[in-house]
């Protein structure tokens, strides 16, 4: 008897709390515009997908945008665009995952969708449609420069997300820049094939690290938190990717020598907080952003930051990054 | 029909306490999952109502619910045909990449054929390399009696990082964009859609003959008879004269021929390519449905709609209510964790109900009161 009394008990706690809840609830503001950002993987990796939602994070601070995220956790990239499609004005896709956007965006003419790092074939068939691709290969470069001339062994490497021509391209501009530096340089990579997996990512550091590698680049978004850790135990120098990687792993502050930024939040603040406030769209078109337009460069942290590169070397990059914008140096690419 | 409707009522009186303690689990995992929601600061009403919407709210996600219950269904059903002879298989994920990747192959080599004749084969194609794939830790099991569990655990690794490989290696496309990927299959040979922009392809009326036959084998037939003796005790099989060792490798085979079919239905359903990401560990989830569903065919055939309502709902409630989807997997995980506990459970249901007949007796009839133990 006392225990059903104390159960009874229980159920109308629960029930009261129901009602109390049910007094709250706020409603969004409508005149606003709702953006949904759906990554192939997850947040947490730091680079990449976090910089996507930093930018979004800020559209709705500076802007009143009401922004929804969907983590896919590699699952069901092409109903889940689907299901942002259906309730926001404009759709983020980030990742090569995404591909499919090609199929969803002509489906829903109303809404506006933003492919970012890759190309869709038939872009110009759809006008609702927009990729943002980065010239990452013009960033690395730098990156490779830097490193080779950190180098101590002759010898830098470079981990890898997957074989796509992205991740080519982060790649061949390293390679060259390095070159570019020191002839004689020997680049070693190592393609890790997941985005997701530190541990993962620090075996290949490690394995770089025995052939001699002493400056290693992490182009591998979660995978390459890993990177930094083995560099911490082998005492290696690391290079950042996507974000201020100095800024977003501070632990690694000592071994993470710069970062090659690509401001993929920035370019979708931009696109956006311009659609927002002028209703400018340039749909059905492909925009590249490069070194010249300011979202790609290389990044040392703040003034806190411990600074390996010496000042000497910065400025050689500056001169450098000039001349790439000014079309002196051609950086190769696989962006085709 | 009046003997059809008594022949489910009996049915149901002899799995009455399973029946009752799977309920009282599932009301239990929605009220836990109530009280998450409720600290988390949100309305549990809202919640599930936003869930009840992802799943049945437009045909699109309905369509999407049936496709979810498909995948679930088939593979707790290739779970329970190779439970039934007392194997265990947990392999079916790697039977489902190597399945869905010898399609992709035979899809991608036959272009120029017409799909008469390419699609069947490719469904050949799935269902051997299932099949051969769950073979060897079958007969490894059955001649040196190495455990199936721990086999088919690290053969699911082998056959994930092998498909990885042929999509980054020898396979992969040279369409733009895209990385880790194989050709599409062409566009002639995927099934056609059932309900237009949902996952939901002609890949359900495929599933239900394969359900159907998993059912009527299992219990209408004598090789069902055979499987079920041989899985309760294999002694007791091998002295009535069955030939206990081809029961438990063609059941094997069988399970993992499903999961091939599944790995073909997901890429000739919807997905048209190979990837890496083809399944998300979509085996587990048919797998637990299965075990909670105790290997009865028709069970998990219902169960598994229940299951991918929470699945393709809860991503829905994430997005309208800000409700992490992860929820879903905190409902399953509770009502997984009290069907483990469900014998104990319905033994003192049992051990209840005779007290109080006991008690009764005594009351009524003042009759002397003997001791009633419980089972």
């Amino acid at each position: 008897m006392k225990k059903s009394i104390s159960l009874l008990m229980v159920l109308a706690l629960i029930l009261s709390l129901f009602a109390l809840v049910g007094c709250g609830g706020e409603e969004a503001d409508d005149s606003a515009l709702t953006v949904t950002v759906v990554v192939s993987a997850g947040f947490g990796d730091k680079s990449f997908n976090d910089s996507a939602k930093d930018g979004a994070d800020r559209l709705a601070v500076d802007k009143g945008i009401n922004v929804n995220y969907i983590e896919c956790n590699n699952e069901g990239y092409k109903q889940k665009m689907m299901d942002a499609a259906e309730v926001s004005d404009v759709v983020v896709a980030v990742g090569w995952e995404c591909y499919e956007i090609e199929e969803v965006a002509p489906e829903y003419p109303d809404t506006k969708f933003i492919f970012v790092d890759n190309p869709v074939e038939n872009i110009a068939d759809i006008p609702n449609l927009l990729c943002i691709t980065y010239a990452q290969n013009e960033g690395s470069f730098l990156a490779g420069y830097i490193a080779a001339s950190m180098s101590r062994t002759g010898v830098v490497g470079a981990v890898g997300g997957d074989d796509g021509d992205v991740i080519g391209d982060f790649l061949v501009g390293y390679e060259q820049g390095a070159k570019y530096a020191n002839p004689d340089v020997r680049v070693e990579t190592i393609i890790a094939g997941d985005y997701e997996d530190p541990a993962l990512g620090k075996e290949c550091a490690l394995s770089l690290a025995d052939k001699g590698a002493d400056v290693i680049f992490n182009v591998a978004g979660n995978t390459g938190n890993g990177i930094f850790e083995a560099a911490q135990e082998k005492s290696f120098y690391a290079i950042g990717v996507d974000a201020d990687q100095k800024l977003t792993n501070p632990e690694y502050d000592d071994v993470i020598i710069c970062s090659m930024k690509k401001e993929v939040g920035q370019s979708i603040y931009d696109t956006i907080a311009a659609l927002a406030e002028n209703d400018t769209w340039e749909g059905g078109k492909i925009l590249v952003t490069d070194m010249a337009n300011g979202y790609i460069s290389i990044a040392y942290g703040d003034e806190e930051s411990t600074q390996q590169v010496p000042d000497s070397l910065k400025a050689e990059v500056e001169e450098l990054a000039g001349k790439i914008v000014s079309g002196e140096i051609e950086v190769e690419t696989t962006r085709g | 029909m009046k003997a059809f409707m008594k022949k489910i009522l009996k049915t149901l009186k002899k799995n009455r306490n399973y029946l009752i303690s799977l309920g009282l689990s599932i009301l239990a995992a929605f009220l836990l999952g109530a009280l998450l929601m409720l600290v988390t600061g949100y309305d549990p009403m809202k919640g599930y109502a936003a869930m009840l919407k992802g799943a049945f709210g437009s045909s699109r996600v309905f369509g999407n619910t049936l496709a979810k219950m498909l995948t679930l269904c088939l593979t707790g059903l290739a779970t329970a045909v190779g439970a039934r002879a007392g194997l265990f298989n947990v392999g079916g994920e790697g039977q489902l990449y190597l399945g869905g990747m010898a399609a992709t192959v035979v899809g991608i080599w036959l272009c120029g054929l017409p799909a008469a004749v390419a699609v069947p084969l490719a469904f050949l194609a799935a269902a051997a390399a299932g099949g051969a794939y769950a073979w060897v830790p079958a007969a490894l099991k059955v001649k040196l009696g190495v455990s199936e569990v721990i086999a088919t655990i690290m053969l699911n690794s082998v056959a994930i990082y092998f498909c990885t490989w042929l999509c980054n290696g020898p396979l992969k496309t040279a369409d733009k964009g895209l990385s880790g990927a194989t050709d599409a299959v062409p566009d002639n040979f995927v099934f056609g859609q059932v309900i237009a922009r949902s996952n939901l392809s002609t890949a359900i009326f495929y599933s239900a003959v394969i359900a159907f036959l998993c059912w009527y084998i299992m219990e209408k037939t004598s090789t069902g008879l055979e499987m079920k003796v041989t899985g309760e005790n294999p002694r007791f099989a091998f002295f009535s004269g069955l030939k206990k060792d081809r029961i438990m490798i063609w059941s094997m085979v069988a399970s993992g021929a499903i999961c091939g079919l599944v790995g073909m239905f997901e890429v000739y359903g919807y997905q048209h390519r190979f990837l890496p990401t083809i399944s998300n560990e979509f085996f587990f989830d048919g797998m637990l449905v299965a075990m909670i569903m105790n290997y009865s065919p028709l069970g998990i055939i219902l169960m598994s709609f229940f299951f991918a309502v929470i699945d393709i709902g809860a991503s829905a409630m994430e997005l309208s209510t800000g409700i992490s989807h992860e929820l879903s997997d905190i409902i399953f995980a509770i009502i997984i964790f009290l069907m483990a506990a469900e014998g104990g459970i319905s033994r003192a249901f049992s051990a209840r109900q005779l007290q109080k007949k006991a008690r009764r007796q005594i009351g009524g009839r003042e009759k002397v009161c003997r001791e009633v133990e419980p089972k």
